[in-house]
């Protein structure tokens, strides 16, 4: 039997919610007529060249590491929180945000004393960033709602995403510092990748086409 | 205290009745293949002092277990079969010895993080070319690997190989290796730069590192090219002459030049692979060239070998290519004498017969 990897269906996931919208929205500027009916979560282009699947926004990484998807659609931010290593194929135009440190407009920080205390969402990425600058750091995990552990004294400082920073003002916090640039990106199963190689390449080629 | 009966420790796994069964079968297969090609099977103790293998395999270290024996030695369990084998036969052979030729089956014993518990790492088999250099040698561990995986049912798997030597000329660190094992083309650039690589250089290194396909293509890309070292040729030369050697062999379907394979471990010297199968998560099987890493061990000689991941194997053979299972003994009355003897007869036929 010889191997025919080209000419294969290719599995994607794509994350639920907003960022589902505009990866459809670009899959079918790009060709791809693609449909989930209501309460489906997985779908096959017309084509027949794409399966599709929808999945929670933080459980795509492990859908696309444990190969059930082959390729996925996700935030750099969800990616460094797994731990999982994959190929990025490519950013995608939308969704860019940034990682950012922010407490209370009123905080003076002169009266930070010993460890930093940060309440956020993205734990490992916190943990990292403060390790790699040498501040001692105590991280709170939070579930959502992040802007409201300054506003009740939870901890002084977040570590989250800002896009225009009107939920920060609106709690009354600042942006303290900008720590990273948050994109979206197409994502591969690097074992998935070397076995569909040409199949995926070409996908890429019809999306950057689609994008630019 | 959780109920204890419930779990089993991370970094060890057990497999009972069928699974065992198909596994044993697998096991069988890759033995008898081994064998026909005059490999001789070995057996890896299961802990070995620490400090032996200081600095071999640090980038796996933070995974293996380590514990202190009642001379206050640290010890480490069996996390990686290539090292433990150069260890022994690094103690063993002698270089009028060579070349010698063996294989493993064994488990290895990992930490593995809670959410990726699922890579079934833990039982290897594999073999090992040791005093074995040049094209001959290489080309046979590989037409063995493809052998191996065709009779375990993986037929359609595909080997991606790649050259260790390509980073030694432009940047050895694992940082960089690992940059090109992802893909991260912009980091690899940047790496280059940082090094006082010129543009053109750069960008042509990273044209040769991104670069999966067949001779042909290869050889397309390599006339485009002119910042090549006369040393980077030579390599890509052999790459070029090992696969047309095992095209020749009959597999020419099942092979790939991928020179963004550069090995995951630094004790990698030479050609490095990876095989790769619809489905699975991960690869395969890996192995590659390691001609220092008996010198580690007091035997200075070239090696070359390859390790696979039987689990990840188990689901390729269908059930009518497994031996069948026992049956049930029939319910007819009959002494015991009498079913021993029925099921002796059986078993002359070769045929599966409990009492």
């Amino acid at each position: 039997m010889s191997p025919t990897p080209s000419t294969d269906k290719l599995t994607l996931a794509l994350p639920k919610g907003r960022l589902y919208e505009r990866s459809v929205e670009l899959l079918r500027s790009c060709g791809f007529d693609i449909l989930v009916e209501d309460r489906k979560l997985v779908a096959e282009d017309a084509g027949g060249r794409l399966r599709v699947m929808l999945v929670k926004n933080s459980d795509l990484p492990t859908y696309v590491y444990h190969g059930i998807a082959g390729l996925g659609v996700c935030g750099t931010d969800v990616l460094y929180e797994s731990g999982y290593e994959f190929f990025r194929l490519m950013e995608l135009p939308f969704g860019r945000t940034r990682m950012c440190l922010a407490s209370r407009t009123d905080h003076d920080p002169d009266t930070d004393t010993g460890r930093l205390r940060v309440a956020s969402k993205y734990t490992r990425f916190a943990r990292d960033c403060f390790q790699d600058r040498g501040i001692p750091c105590e991280i709170i995990r939070l579930a959502g709602s992040v802007e409201l552990a300054p506003v009740l004294g939870l901890a002084p400082y977040i570590v989250d995403l800002v896009e225009t920073g009107n939920t920060l003002a609106a709690n009354n916090l600042r942006v303290v510092e900008e720590l990273a640039d948050v994109s979206v990106v197409l994502i591969a199963n690097p074992a998935y990748y070397k076995f569909h190689y040409k199949s995926i390449d070409a996908l890429v080629d019809i999306l950057r086409e689609g994008c630019s | 205290m959780p109920d204890q009966r419930l779990h089993i420790p991370q970094g060890t796994e057990a497999f009972y009745l069928e699974e065992a069964y198909a596994h044993r079968e697998l096991l069988r297969r890759f033995e008898d293949l081994c064998s026909l090609w005059g490999y001789l099977p070995v057996q890896t103790p299961v802990f070995d002092f620490h400090d032996l293998y200081r600095g071999l395999d640090d980038e796996s270290a933070p995974t293996t277990y380590r514990l202190i024996d009642r001379d206050g030695d640290i010890l480490v369990l069996r996390s990686d079969i290539t090292l433990f084998l150069a260890r022994q036969m690094g103690l063993t052979l002698d270089s009028p010895d060579l070349p010698v030729r063996v294989y493993y089956g064994d488990t290895i014993l990992r930490h593995e993080d809670p959410n990726d518990l699922s890579k079934n790492e833990f039982f290897q088999v594999g073999i090992e070319l040791i005093g074995g250099e040049g094209l001959d040698a290489d080309a046979e561990v590989l037409l063995l690997l493809l052998d191996v995986t065709r009779a375990l049912g993986a037929e359609a798997s595909i080997v991606h190989i790649g050259s260790r030597g390509l980073l030694r000329s432009a940047n050895t660190t694992e940082r960089f290796a690992r940059g090109v094992a992802l893909r991260r083309w912009d980091d690899v650039r940047a790496m280059l730069e940082e090094d006082g690589v010129t543009d053109e250089r750069a960008w042509e290194l990273v044209q040769i590192y991104r670069f999966i396909g067949g001779p042909d293509e290869l050889r397309d890309l390599l006339v485009s090219l002119r910042t090549l070292t006369p040393g980077e040729r030579q390599i890509l030369d052999h790459l070029l002459a090992l696969s047309a050697e095992l095209r020749a062999l009959g597999y020419t379907e099942r092979v790939r030049i991928d020179l963004s394979e550069v090995g995951d471990r630094a004790y990698y010297s030479g050609v490095v692979f990876h095989l790769y199968d619809e489905g699975a998560d991960a690869p395969v099987a890996a192995g590659g060239r390691y001609d220092g890493l008996l010198g580690h061990f007091g035997l200075d000689a070239p090696s070359i070998g390859f390790s696979i991941m039987l689990r990840r194997l188990q689901s390729r053979l269908s059930a009518d290519q497994l031996p069948a299972l026992p049956e049930a003994a029939s319910a007819e009355a009959a002494s015991f004498r009498e079913r021993v003897e029925k099921a002796r007869k059986l078993h002359a036929q070769g045929k599966v017969a409990p009492l």
